[in-house]
C-alpha cells in the first residue's frame, strides 16, 4: 500500500474529526489523534509496522464498552457519529490493504455527510468540499501511485469541478421528498428559546448573535415596533419560573386524541372578520432541534403553497410537526390587526388567573391597591405601565440576582432588569388584580437585510404580556415604556441608551468601524442568499423554478424537459470524451491506397505492415485473380507516382484526375474481390 | 462439460469481437467496463447519503450525494478514456524451452485516436479458462513512462503453441470501475523440449566413423574451457553456482571438446521419447555455445552439420515438433486464423504463470 495516499487520508480524517467536535466525546477525539499520530509515524518511518490486530481488537472492545456507557447520555445520533469516528480510527491503525483504504474512504465521505447536520453555512460547505477533493486525491494516488501529489490533486479537482454542474442539475431536477421516517436528533444541540423562563434566561440568549430565522416578505415587512414574533405562551408560574402550563399540554393532547380540532380558528377562515389586509411571507428557520415557529401576530399557514407539516395551537402559536433539524422554509400569511379571540374562555381564564399566594406579597398588596382604585380592567393595565414609566425603572442586561421573591425585589428594590423581569412582574400584577394574563416569549424586531428581508438573531429574543380582557387577548409590552428604543431600534441601541453594551471585549470598537460593518453586511447578505437559494431549496421552490422555466407543468412538458436534460448531459459527455473522427490529414491518394491494401489484406490474409508498396504488390500478386491484380497495379502505381514524384502533385487538375482513376480502380478491385467465382490462386 | 462449452463459445465470441492481431489499439469494441465492487459500494453510499439528506431535510447532504453520483458518472468516461488510449504491439519471445520461463514483451505505441497517454496501474494476466486459482497478475504502473510490459511465459509441453489471450485490467482513476480487455496478439511460439542431461543416440561422425556409442555429458572428454554469461534456457547444471554465490552474476561453465569433428546427433533407442528429446536439446545448446559443428538425424529428416544460429533453431524446431515434420514459421503465421484457436488453447492448458 502506498504511504502517500495513507497519510493524505489520515490528514483528511483528522480534519474531519476536528470539524465534528460538537457531537464527539473527548476520548474519541483522543483516539482519533492517536491513530493519526501512528499513521504519521509509519509515513516518516519512525515506526515500521502497524499495531497487531489483536491490540486493535482489544481497543475496539474497550471503546465499544465506553461508548455504550456514555451513549445513553448523548443520544442516538451523537452515539452513531462517535461510533463512526471510533471505527475509522481503529481502521486507520490497521490500514494495510487496499480494501481497508476503500472502507476508510467511504467512512470519511460519510463523516462529511454527518458534518452537514451540524454546519450549514457556506464556509462549512466550502471546507467540506475541499476535504472531498483531498479524499479523492488520496484515492487516485492508490490507483496511479507514480503521479505526484500535485498532479493527482489537479486531476481530482478537475473531475469534481466537472461533476459540480451535473450535481447542481440533479439537485434542481430530482424531486424533493418529504422525510421518510423520523431521524434521531441530538438533544444537546437545541438552540433558541427554552420552554421555561426564569428571568435571567433570555439574557443569556442576548449574548448570542446567531441567526434565529430569516423572514422574506412579499411586499414590505411591518414596522419594527409591530414585529412581535411569537413562539410560545407561559401560563404556569411557581413564584420564580414561568413555564408552559402542563394542563394546557394535557388538554391539547386529550383533544387531539379525541380527534377534535385543537387549533384556534385560522384568521383567514373566520367569516365574521372581514379581511382587512394580509401579507404573505416566507420564514427560513435555522435548525433549532425544536418545533417552535416564530410568527407575527396573527399568522396562519399559507395554504396556497406547499408547506412542511405544522399545527396551529390554541394560543395562536404555530408548531412544526417535526423538530427543525435543517434550515426549513415555512410559508405563512400575516393578518395584522386581527384580535386574538379566546375560543375556550373558561379554560383560558382558569389557567391564567392563578398565582402562588404566598410569594411576592408586596407586589400582591400593590396590585390589589391598583384594582381598588381602577375603573376598568384596561385602566389597571395602563396603571401598571404608567408605574413602570414614572417610577425610575431602567433597562439592563446585567441585573442583580434576585433569588427570593424576585418580583418584589425587582418592583421595589432593584427597579432594573430586562424584558423577562418586566413581563413577569406585569403578568403577576394583572393576575393578582383579577385579570387573566400570560407571558409570551419569542423575538422582537430584527434587522432589515434588504427592503423585504428581516433577519432575526438570538439577541432579539423578547418576552411580553397578554391579558384576557373582554374575551380577547390584548398584548402589552412593558419593556417598550421603559426602553422604547429596544422596540424600535433593537437591543444594541437600547443598551447604548443605558450606557451598556451587549458583549464586552476589544471587538466592540472594531465592530462599529465602517469597514467592518460593511464587510459584515456583505457576509450576512451572502449567508442569506446561501440560505435562501441552497438551504431553503425545497419542493415548493423547485416547482416554482420549473414553472418559471416551463410555464404550466404538464406531464408532457415534464417528460420533454427531463429528456432534453438527459440529452444535454449526454452530448456534453460525448463531446468531452469521445475522439471525434478527426478529419484526416492524410492526402487522398494515400487514403485510397490504404483502403485498397486493407481490402487485399482481408482477402489474402497477408498484411502489408511496413512493406514497401511495390514489394507488397509482388507478394500478394499470386493470391488474387488477374482482374484484381490489374486494378491493384493501377492503384499502386498511381500511389507511387503521387508519393515519390511530388512535383507532379502541384497541379490540382492532375491531382483530381489521379484521384478519380484511383477511386474507380478501388471500386473495381472491391468488386473483383467479392466475386463468388474468384477463387484464390494456389 | 457445460462450462467447457461455455468457455469455447466465449473464446469464439472474443475471436470475432477482438480478432487476433500482433498489435492492438484499444477501442469501443475491445474495451469492457463495469463498476467494480467498490463502485457498487460507492453507489450504495450515495443512496444512504440521499436517504439521510431526505430525512434530515438537509440540502447540503443531498447535494453531496448528487456530487458523488456525478463523480461516479464522469469517472465512467475517464476510466474508459484512459484505458482506451492504450496501444500495444508484441515482440514474441525468441526461444522458449518447455518448463523454463521466457518473456513476452508488449511495447507501448502511440494510439492514433488519443493525444493523452494512459496512466495508472495496469494489471496484466494470461486469460485462463477455466480460471486457475493461482493465476498471478503482474502490475505495471504505466504512468511511469514504462515503455514495455514484460510478461513471463512458462509452457510445459513442447511443440507449437498459440499463446492464449492476455487480460489487461485497470481501475484508474478512482477504482470505481474496472476496464478490461482480452487481447490476442496472434503469437505462435515454438516450444523446444526442456534441456536435460541424458542418454543420447549414436554419434555418427561425418567421417562415417562411429566412436563411443553412448555419451554422457560428464563422461565426455571435455575440459573446463571458460565461463560465459548465463542465457535463459541453458541447463542449470552448467551454472557455476560458486561464482553465482560469490558475485551474483549468473555464469555458465563452458567445456571444450575436440573441435574439427562434425557429429550427427540422434535419438537414443531404448529411452522414453521425451527424455531423449530433452537430452538432444541439451546437447545441441551446449554444442552450439561451444562452437562445435553438429548435425541431426531425426526420423526421416537429416540436418547436415553446421554451427549457425539458424541451424540450431532448425534442429530444435524439428525436435519440438517430432514426430511431425516442422513447417516454416511464415506459413504458420499467415495461416494463423485457420488453425482453430480452441484446439490451441487446450494445447496451452498446461501453461501457468
Amino acid at each position: 500500500m502506498n504511504n502517500k495516499a495513507n497519510m493524505l487520508l489520515a490528514t483528511c480524517f483528522i480534519v474531519l474529526t476536528f470539524s465534528l467536535l460538537t457531537p464527539l466525546l473527548t476520548w474519541v477525539v483522543l483516539l482519533a489523534i492517536c491513530a493519526v499520530i501512528m499513521q504519521t509515524a509509519l509515513y516518516f518511518g519512525w515506526q515500521e509496522y502497524n499495531p497487531s490486530s489483536r491490540t486493535v481488537n482489544l481497543l475496539a472492545v474497550l471503546a465499544l464498552i465506553a461508548l455504550g456507557w456514555f451513549g445513553l447520555s448523548i443520544g442516538l445520533l451523537n452515539s452513531m457519529i462517535n461510533l463512526l469516528v471510533i471505527a475509522c480510527s481503529l481502521k486507520l491503525m490497521l490500514l494495510s490493504r487496499t480494501r481497508d483504504f476503500l472502507q476508510l474512504f467511504c467512512s470519511c465521505i460519510f463523516l462529511v455527510g454527518c458534518g452537514f447536520i451540524f454546519a450549514l453555512g457556506i464556509e462549512a460547505w466550502l471546507g467540506y468540499v475541499a476535504i472531498i477533493v483531498l479524499l479523492f486525491t488520496a484515492l487516485s494516488l492508490v490507483y496511479a501511485p507514480a503521479r505526484s501529489f500535485r498532479v493527482s490533486m489537479r486531476k481530482s479537482t478537475i473531475i469534481l469541478l466537472q461533476a459540480f454542474p451535473l450535481a447542481a442539475l440533479l439537485f434542481v431536477v430530482i424531486p424533493q421528498f418529504p422525510p421518510l421516517w423520523q431521524m434521531p436528533t441530538s438533544k444537546s444541540n437545541e438552540t433558541g428559546l427554552s420552554e421555561s423562563v426564569t428571568p435571567g434566561d433570555i439574557a443569556s440568549l442576548a449574548r448570542s448573535s446567531d441567526l434565529a430565522f430569516t423572514a422574506t416578505f412579499e411586499q414590505s415587512p411591518p414596522l419594527a415596533e409591530q414585529r412581535y414574533w411569537r413562539a410560545m405562551t407561559m401560563e404556569a408560574f411557581d413564584g420564580k419560573t414561568w413555564t408552559i402550563s402542563p394542563r394546557r399540554k394535557q388538554a391539547e393532547a386529550q383533544l387531539k386524541a379525541m380527534g377534535r380540532n385543537v387549533a384556534a380558528p385560522s384568521p383567514a377562515s373566520s367569516p365574521s372578520q372581514p379581511l382587512i389586509s394580509s401579507e404573505n411571507y416566507q420564514l427560513i428557520v435555522e435548525p433549532s432541534n425544536q418545533r417552535w415557529l416564530y410568527t407575527l401576530d396573527v399568522s396562519a399557514e399559507n395554504t396556497a403553497l406547499d408547506n412542511p407539516e405544522m399545527r396551529r395551537q390554541f394560543n395562536y402559536a404555530l408548531r412544526a410537526a417535526r423538530p427543525i433539524v435543517g434550515k426549513r422554509a415555512f410559508y405563512l400569511t400575516y393578518f395584522p390587526d386581527t384580535p386574538l379571540i379566546s375560543e375556550i374562555y373558561d379554560f383560558d381564564y382558569q389557567l391564567n388567573i392563578h398565582y402562588p399566594e404566598n410569594s411576592n406579597v408586596r407586589t400582591q398588596a400593590w396590585a390589589k391597591q391598583l384594582k381598588a382604585n381602577a375603573q376598568s380592567e384596561r385602566s389597571i393595565a395602563d396603571d401598571i405601565l404608567r408605574h413602570f414609566r414614572t417610577s425610575g425603572f431602567s433597562y439592563t442586561l446585567q441585573p442583580n440576582a434576585m433569588p427570593n421573591s424576585p418580583i418584589d425585589t425587582f418592583m421595589f428594590e432593584a427597579k432594573t432588569g430586562f424584558c423577562a423581569h418586566y413581563a413577569s412582574a406585569m403578568v403577576f400584577a394583572l393576575r393578582v388584580a383579577g385579570i387573566p394574563a400570560r407571558m409570551v416569549t419569542g423575538y422582537q424586531g430584527g434587522e432589515l437585510l434588504s427592503d423585504n428581508v428581516v433577519q432575526v438573531r438570538q439577541y432579539d429574543a423578547h418576552a411580553w404580556v397578554e391579558a384576557l380582557i373582554d374575551g380577547v387577548w390584548v398584548s402589552y409590552d412593558p419593556t417598550s415604556v421603559v426602553a422604547p428604543s429596544r422596540i424600535t431600534f433593537g437591543l444594541e441601541q437600547a443598551l447604548a441608551d443605558f450606557n451598556e453594551t451587549r458583549s464586552e471585549g476589544i471587538f466592540n470598537d472594531l465592530s462599529s468601524a465602517e469597514l467592518f460593518l460593511s464587510i459584515r453586511g456583505w457576509f450576512r447578505q451572502l449567508d442569506y442568499q446561501w440560505s435562501r437559494i441552497v438551504l431553503g431549496f425545497d419542493n415548493q421552490t423547485q416547482t416554482d423554478l420549473l414553472k418559471k422555466l416551463l410555464g404550466d407543468l404538464t406531464s408532457q412538458k415534464m417528460t420533454f424537459f427531463f429528456l432534453s436534460v438527459l440529452a444535454i448531459v449526454s452530448i456534453f459527455l460525448l463531446v468531452l470524451f469521445f475522439p471525434l473522427r478527426k478529419k484526416s490529414t492524410m492526402p487522398k491518394y494515400q487514403q485510397i491506397y490504404l483502403k485498397a491494401a486493407e481490402l487485399i489484406a482481408n482477402f489474402t490474409k497477408i498484411h502489408r505492415q511496413t512493406m514497401a508498396s511495390s514489394a507488397y504488390f509482388n507478394l500478394v500478386k499470386p493470391h488474387m485473380s488477374a482482374q484484381a491484380v490489374s486494378q491493384f497495379n493501377t492503384i499502386t502505381q498511381e500511389f507511387e507516382r503521387a508519393r515519390y514524384q511530388p512535383d507532379e502533385n502541384d497541379n490540382s487538375d492532375s491531382r483530381q484526375q489521379r484521384e478519380r482513376i484511383m477511386k474507380s480502380a478501388l471500386s473495381e478491385l472491391q468488386k473483383s474481390l467479392t466475386l463468388p467465382n474468384n477463387t484464390r490462386a494456389p | 462439460m457445460f462450462k467447457k462449452v461455455l468457455h469455447k463459445s466465449l473464446l469464439a465470441w472474443l475471436d470475432k469481437r477482438i480478432p487476433p492481431h500482433p498489435s492492438h489499439a484499444l477501442n469501443m469494441r475491445s474495451v469492457f467496463i463495469l463498476p467494480s465492487r467498490f463502485g457498487w459500494g460507492f453507489i450504495v453510499m450515495c443512496m444512504c447519503l440521499f436517504l439521510l439528506g431526505t430525512n434530515y431535510q438537509n440540502n447540503l447532504m443531498l447535494l453531496l450525494s448528487y456530487l458523488l453520483l456525478s463523480v461516479m458518472l464522469l469517472t465512467l468516461f475517464y476510466s474508459y478514456q484512459n484505458f482506451a488510449a492504450i496501444a500495444l504491439s508484441v515482440s514474441p519471445p525468441k526461444t522458449i524451452f518447455a518448463n523454463t520461463s521466457a518473456h513476452l514483451t508488449l511495447n507501448r505505441v502511440k494510439h492514433s485516436d488519443y493525444k493523452t497517454t494512459p496512466e495508472g496501474l495496469l494489471q496484466v494476466q494470461w486469460l485462463q479458462l477455466p480460471r486457475l486459482k493461482d493465476t498471478s497478475t503482474i502490475t505495471f504502473d504505466i504512468g511511469n513512462r514504462e515503455q514495455r510490459l514484460t510478461i513471463p511465459v512458462l509452457l510445459h509441453a513442447r511443440g507449437e503453441h498459440k499463446l492464449p489471450r492476455i487480460t489487461l485490467k485497470s481501475a484508474y482513476p478512482f477504482g470505481l470501475y474496472h476496464c478490461w480487455t482480452h487481447l490476442d496478439f496472434d503469437v505462435q511460439v515454438m516450444v523446444y523440449p526442456e534441456p536435460k542431461v541424458g542418454k543420447l543416440g549414436e554419434m555418427a561422425h561425418s567421417t562415417q566413423d562411429t566412436t563411443g556409442g553412448i555419451e554422457d555429458e560428464r563422461q565426455g572428454n571435455e575440459d573446463f574451457f571458460a565461463l560465459t554469461d548465463f542465457i535463459e534456457g541453458e541447463p542449470l547444471n552448467r551454472v557455476a553456482w560458486k561464482q553465482v554465490a560469490k558475485t551474483g552474476n549468473w555464469v555458465v561453465k563452458q567445456f571444450s571438446e575436440q573441435k574439427g569433428e562434425d557429429v550427427y546427433l540422434s535419438l537414443p533407442t531404448n529411452t522414453p521419447l521425451e527424455e531423449g528429446l530433452s537430452a538432444l536439446t541439451q546437447k545441441i545448446v551446449s554444442m552450439q555455445s561451444q562452437g562445435i559443428h553438429y548435425g541431426l538425424k531425426l526420423g526421416s529428416t537429416t540436418f547436415t552439420p553446421n554451427n549457425s544460429i539458424t541451424h540450431m533453431h532448425q534442429c530444435l524446431r524439428a525436435l519440438a515438433t517430432y514426430p511431425n515434420t516442422p513447417f516454416t514459421v511464415t506459413s504458420a503465421k499467415f495461416s494463423g486464423k485457420a488453425s482453430s484457436s480452441g484446439a490451441n488453447i487446450s494445447a496451452a492448458q498446461g501453461l501457468i504463470q
